[in-house]
């Protein structure tokens, strides 16, 4: 038996035995069968939510600033909106 | 005032949208997979222009997992230490006794307890002994008005060399200072370990360092006591959550450098909540509130980087806990990329800034 279904096995009559669902019904995948090696390593273990879009954006507080903002915002399937930047500006006037 | 990538919009975009065909498709939730995929695969290790698009790109996986999960990012790395908040510091500029009078009165009114400057000029690598005077006594000032119960941290940026560090360092010894930071440039560790031998204030650096990669020379030879990488920079929440680890490994501390700006401003906050060895936190605004601020109200609807009580507090909504729309940027159009600060000595010689 693999490490990987010897350990849902044990968690599931765990859960069972407290009188819980076992782990698989919150689909967290976290229990299933060993991955493959590969690309496809982690595919059993990903959330439904994908990455849709991505967005970046300039913002200079001022014509003449010098150190602009940079956002980036991610947009997913879900609906859910995900902000970063990776610069800063120079005070407003 | 530290200083972050300038004149490097342009490329910095462009590296994200290197990054596009990557991300599209991907799980969000996936987030060091992504991180290590997108400095991995790069090849070429990231300096400050992929360090800075992967920053943004993990804030906004972190953001994502938070509101996915329904918690604040704090939560999700194990915070808070301290539910009051994150103590912070604001920069202070003023050159004479008066308006640092004056600062003291408003930072004491609003419970704030530690302070950051600079020193005055730019300096050669052997400098004259009136111009190193002219910084000891600045930092002099500062400590007598101040008083003893506001922390003072000093910011060199960089502009002196080891020489002339090693004297002003020595000379500002017994005005127990919460620490200098950047007393020469980081790319030498063995120049910043030549001052770090000659005094006992605490040494800060890596507000330019990128990834906790960028900052094993520094911890291993033990020559900093505080270390300072900046969000935008280092590579993100994720990039430096593993410095701040390493980093309490080797019983150095955090002082995060700030972002000036309150994504990324709120996006180290959550971090620092949940640092062990969290020090202070900075921001670039002054205890009066500026026209940055302003700004900042406006797109997010609260005064996102201000303190209360001397600490920047804590929100409990999911993710980073903002909401920022397109509209509101939109009133702020991309500039384009401008030339960056060109400072020069006497001689003509290229000073650092």
């Amino acid at each position: 038996m693999q490490r990987r279904s010897f350990l849902a096995l044990g968690s599931a009559g765990l859960a069972v035995a407290k009188g819980r669902p076992p782990v698989e019904s919150c689909e967290c995948s976290y229990f299933q069968q060993a991955a493959p090696v590969g690309s496809d390593a982690f595919a059993n273990l990903h959330s439904r939510i994908k990455i849709t879009n991505v967005k970046v954006f300039g913002v200079s507080l001022t014509k003449e600033s010098d150190r602009p903002y940079v956002f980036v915002k991610l947009e997913t399937n879900q609906g859910l909106i995900g902000w970063g930047v990776l610069s800063r500006a120079r005070p407003a006037p | 005032m530290g200083r972050t990538l300038e004149g490097k919009a342009g490329a910095v975009m462009a590296c994200v949208n290197d990054f596009r065909d990557f991300l599209v498709g991907a799980d969000p939730m996936q987030v060091e997979h992504i991180w290590q995929s997108m400095y991995i695969h790069s090849f070429y290790r990231a300096g400050p222009v992929i360090g800075s698009a992967i920053s943004g790109i993990d804030q906004a996986l972190w953001d994502i997992r938070g509101k996915a999960l329904g918690m604040p990012v704090y939560k999700l790395l194990g915070g808070p230490f301290d539910p009051r908040g994150v103590r912070g510091d604001y920069h202070v500029f003023a050159g004479n006794r008066e308006g640092l009078a004056q600062v003291r009165e408003t930072a004491q009114s609003l419970g704030i307890t530690c302070l950051k400057s600079g020193i005055p000029g730019y300096y050669e690598w052997i400098e004259r002994r009136d111009k190193i005077d002219r910084a000891i006594k600045s930092i002099q000032m500062q400590r007598e008005v101040l008083g003893p119960d506001i922390e003072i941290a000093v910011d060199f940026h960089a502009k002196t060399s080891p020489s002339v560090a090693s004297i002003i360092v020595k000379e500002v010894e017994p005005l127990n200072l919460l620490f200098i930071e950047e007393p020469c440039p980081p790319e030498n560790v063995k120049a910043m370990a030549k001052i770090a031998r000659r005094s006992t204030t605490p040494i800060a650096t890596g507000e330019r360092l990128i990834a906790s990669y960028g900052c094993r020379e520094l911890i291993e030879m033990g020559v900093v006591d505080i270390l300072q990488t900046d969000i935008n920079h280092v590579g993100g929440i994720s990039g430096l959550w593993k410095v701040a680890a390493t980093a309490n490994v080797s019983s150095i501390s955090m002082a995060p450098h700030a972002c000036e700006g309150p994504i990324g401003g709120l996006a180290t906050i959550h971090v620092d909540a949940a640092m062990p060895n969290f020090v202070v936190q900075e921001i670039c605004g002054q205890v009066k509130p500026g026209p940055n601020d302003k700004v900042w109200e406006e797109w997010l609807g609260f005064p996102a980087m201000r303190m209360v009580d001397g600490r920047f507090p804590l929100s409990q909504k999911p993710g980073l806990g903002f909401e920022l729309s397109e509209a509101s940027l939109a009133k702020y159009p991309f500039g384009g990329t401008k030339p960056m600060a060109r400072v020069f000595h006497d001689d003509g010689s290229v000073a650092e800034w």
